[in-house]
């Protein structure tokens, strides 16, 4: 839904509210209004025609009261005589006056008889009857017990009068009294209630109104008919609620609600204990109310009509530029950042939005061009130290090589990883004068300028080496030119030394770095070397040497800080302690460099989460023999020996089967030869059989201290094509001696004989 | 180096395992002698002879040549090939009829 329609219906919803609730308000009021109008309409008339009906029948009463101090003076029997012209004066005395008597108080009779006359209207003329006694008991009567109680007369209730006025009436009745103040006659007057009926059409404030009579009680008067023109509306009177109308009356109240259709407006009439009644529809007292309800609603509708209207057309109007922005800012955000903003009227509620939005986009341009020259900027360093990465790395040896030198096997792992794109630690390796010179560095910081150094420090350390200087006087040189060019005051850990794999010794000097790790086959230790200063911090600083034994067996294990302080998520060091009881397990595991190393590396990135605060690099040198030494007997029993021997050796260097078959069998060969031909002065002589190898060749040596004996010379010569009976079993050994192998010596050197085979791999 | 004997139809099949060394080819002409004279047609079963050297090829001959002088004939087959150089390089192949 638009804005504007959502606007405009809310806006309709609320004033349609306010107008219903204004309306009802009005409508109650105005209802409210009239309907109390029509009470005081219908009160006025009502009191009104009380006012008649008590004037008449005060003139009633007057009347009456005539007659009575008339009879006053006379006996009971003038009276009895005179009655019929005193009630003919009466009866005459008020059109209203349906019929009159005169009754005597049996009391005061001689024979205690009821004696009554009674004249009433009859057509034109009037009739007279004598009642009493038998016919009508009228000292039954209410108006008769009533009258004897009263003072100077009183009005009965409405009763009908059967035997007598022959309707329902209600009769005055006045006592007669004598000279002593007895009461011994009494005078009524009877008005019928029809009289009153005639009247109730004055009490029609409405022409839908109807009116009627009720008892004090709220009743209907008993045998009282019903007038033609309420005969009409007898439904209507059906739907009279007496019992409330009642229960009001009682209250003193004048007028009811009678549920919504009526209203009930009553005002009593004293004397006579009757209550004249009008009911008026609603519908008729609220006529104006009603003509003016459908025009009400008729501009109520059209004011909405027109509310709606105008206010749509407002919003859209004040809104249509939404419509601009909204297209312009999708624009934007897509990525068309050139998007012209449409412009708002000026001064309206969005033409601070457009200029904002016009400053949003202007702001986003200028961020772009920012972003982008920063991002061109930070590529090119990046690209930049990727290369410098690049060029460190591949300055680094291989960290996975061997070295090999009179049956010793140097193998040697190492690994590092950088915090940065560019580290500061160093390792690096050369063979220079059969020996293997290593350091390992730390420069201190990290990143470019570190990085920087270790290409220094690896240069003098490289160039120390070749020239196979001390391990001390290669760490002195290098703290000299540190010294001497560090204007920066940047300075390195380091150990450097070499291993002598001839000699099985291995020379270091420490610039202050951590303890290296030696493994032997009693375990794993620090090596314990003087501490001197890092390189770099002060010149001329005499550092030294120590030797220590490397045999085959043993491993060297260097590692800089990076490993050491490695740091768990929790920030627990690494420490020197567990570093040493790791490495002593790694080892002995995996006595493998390359794989111990690797191992190494997952447990330390494990510990540290892989996130590393600085440079980690790892350097491990082990030496294993290499080859086969051995001393035989001479005893062909030697053989199987000598075969194991090979075997292992073979196992441990890696060869394949070609090979070991064919060392085997010329080992075997040149062997039994010595034992089968060569007999010792001394029997605890023992041929000693050498196997060492380079990268192309076996080189095996077997030398006895028999008499001079040369198998090249001696041995008679094989020929392969002679048939079975012509060949020789001689010989054989020699020949596969000669065809296996590359090349076969034999020298007579100290009283030996020594032959030298050569086998290519 | 252990030996595997039976009789065949017109003769024996020896089935040589492991390795037949200078050691071990003193075994193997003993238990060689140890079956007497009359082997008939010797087949020499090479398939789990690991390893052969001169002393193994000597006794394979000093068998043959008995063989033939009792006018029977030696095979040795299934030489692997790990071996087989040997017999190439000696001239046995030939001599054995490997091929």
């Amino acid at each position: 839904m638009k804005l504007s329609d959502k606007l405009s219906l809310y806006e309709v919803i609320v004033s349609f509210g306010i107008f219903i609730a204004i309306a009802v308000i009005v409508e109650l009021y105005a209802v409210k209004n009239e309907s109390r109008q029509a009470e005081d309409i219908t009160r006025l008339l009502q009191s009104e025609l009380v006012g008649t009906i008590d004037t008449r029948l005060y003139s009633v009463e007057q009347n009456v009261r005539r007659s009575v101090k008339e009879l006053q003076k006379e006996t009971t029997e003038e009276i009895k005589s005179s009655a019929s012209e005193s009630l003919g004066i009466l009866v005459d005395s008020d059109s209203i006056i349906s019929g009159c008597g005169i009754v005597m108080v049996p009391e005061r009779m001689s024979q205690g008889k009821e004696w009554m006359e009674y004249m009433r209207h009859e057509g034109d003329g009037v009739h007279t009857m004598q009642l009493g006694d038998t016919d009508y008991r009228y000292t039954r009567q209410q108006w008769y017990t009533a009258a004897l109680d009263s003072n100077s007369g009183i009005w009965s209730e409405p009763y009908f009068d059967e035997g007598a006025g022959d309707c329902l009436m209600v009769t005055f009745a006045c006592p007669v009294r004598n000279e002593a103040g007895e009461i011994f006659c009494v005078v009524t007057a009877d008005v019928a209630v029809s009289y009153l009926d005639e009247q109730l059409n004055r009490l029609i404030p409405y022409p839908e109104s109807y009116a009627f009579i009720l008892t004090k009680q709220g009743k209907f008067l008993e045998g009282y008919p019903m007038s033609p023109y309420r005969e009409e509306d007898r439904g209507k009177s059906k739907r009279l609620n007496l019992p409330a109308i009642s229960k009001s009356l009682q209250e003193g109240e004048t007028s009811i609600f009678l549920g919504r259709d009526f209203i009930c407006t009553f005002t009593p009439v004293e004397n006579i204990n009757l209550v004249l009644c009008t009911a008026s529809p609603l519908t008729s007292v609220t006529q104006v109310t009603s003509r003016i309800r459908l025009p009400l609603l008729i501009i109520l509708v059209l004011g909405f009509a027109i509310l709606i209207f105008l206010l749509r057309a407002t919003l859209r109007r004040a809104l249509r530029p939404l419509n601009g922005l909204t297209d312009a800012a999708t624009r934007i955000g897509s990525g068309d950042f050139d998007t012209p903003i449409p412009p708002a009227p000026e001064y309206s509620d969005l033409d601070n939005l457009s200029r904002a939005m016009t400053d949003m986009r202007d702001s986003i341009n200028r961020y772009i061009v920012q972003i982008e020259e920063s991002t061109r900027a930070r590529e090119h360093m990046e690209t930049q130290l990727r290369i410098a990465r690049d060029i460190q790395r591949s300055l680094l040896p291989p960290g996975d090589a061997s070295f090999k030198r009179e049956g010793t096997l140097l193998s040697l792992a190492a690994y590092q990883e950088s915090a940065m794109e560019v580290g500061g630690d160093l390792y690096d390796y050369v063979e220079s004068a059969g020996r293997l010179y290593f350091i390992i560095a730390d420069v201190s910081g990290k990143g470019i300028p570190a990085a920087l150094m270790t290409s220094y420090v690896k240069s003098l350390f490289h160039f120390a080496a070749q020239q196979a200087m001390a391990p001390a006087d290669i760490v002195t040189r290098i703290n000299d030119n540190m010294c001497a060019d560090n204007s920066t005051n940047m300075f390195v850990t380091m150990l450097v030394g070499y291993i002598d794999a001839v000699s099985n010794t291995m020379v270091m000097a420490n610039a202050g770095h951590n303890p290296a790790v030696v493994c032997s086959g009693d375990g794993c230790r620090y090596l314990d070397l003087p501490a001197g200063l890092p390189a770099g911090v002060m010149p001329g600083m005499p550092y030294s040497e120590t030797a220590c034994p490397f045999a085959p067996g043993d491993t060297l294990f260097l590692y800089t800080d990076g490993m050491s302080e490695a740091e768990s998520p929790q920030g627990v060091l690494y420490g020197q302690e567990k570093l040493l009881e790791t490495v002593s397990e790694t080892m002995n595991r995996l006595p493998e460099p390359s794989t111990a190393v690797a191992s190494l590396a997952d447990e330390v990135k494990r510990y540290c989460d892989n996130v590393y605060a600085d440079d980690i690099t790892m350097l491990c040198i082990s030496s294993s023999a290499t080859g086969v030494s051995m001393n035989l007997k001479y005893d062909s029993a030697e053989i199987g020996t000598l075969i194991s021997g090979i075997q292992l050796a073979a196992q441990r260097e890696g060869w394949d089967d070609g090979l070991l078959n064919k060392v085997m069998l010329v080992a075997e060969e040149a062997v039994s030869n010595v034992i089968n031909y060569s007999t010792p002065a001394d029997p605890e002589e023992r041929i000693e059989f050498r196997l060492s190898s380079d990268a192309a060749t076996e080189a095996m040596t077997v030398s006895d201290s028999g008499p001079e004996f040369n198998p090249l010379v001696s041995a008679p010569d094989v020929d392969t094509d002679l048939p079975l009976e012509e060949r020789k079993v001689g010989g054989l050994g020699i020949f596969l001696i000669r065809r296996l192998s590359e090349k076969v010596e034999y020298s007579r050197v100290d009283g030996r004989n020594i032959l030298k085979i050569i086998i290519q791999k | 180096m252990t030996l595997d004997i039976e009789k065949i139809d017109n003769g024996t099949r020896i089935a040589v395992k492991g390795r037949l060394d200078t050691v071990t080819s003193q075994e193997f002409d003993s238990q060689v002698k140890n079956l007497g004279g009359d082997l008939g047609d010797v087949v020499l079963d090479c398939a789990e002879m690991e390893y052969i050297s001169s002393a193994g090829l000597r006794s394979f001959i000093t068998l043959l040549k008995g063989v033939k002088a009792s006018g029977k004939d030696l095979s040795v087959v299934n030489v692997i090939p790990a071996v087989r150089p040997v017999f190439d390089m000696t001239g046995f192949s030939k001599l054995f009829n490997l091929d």
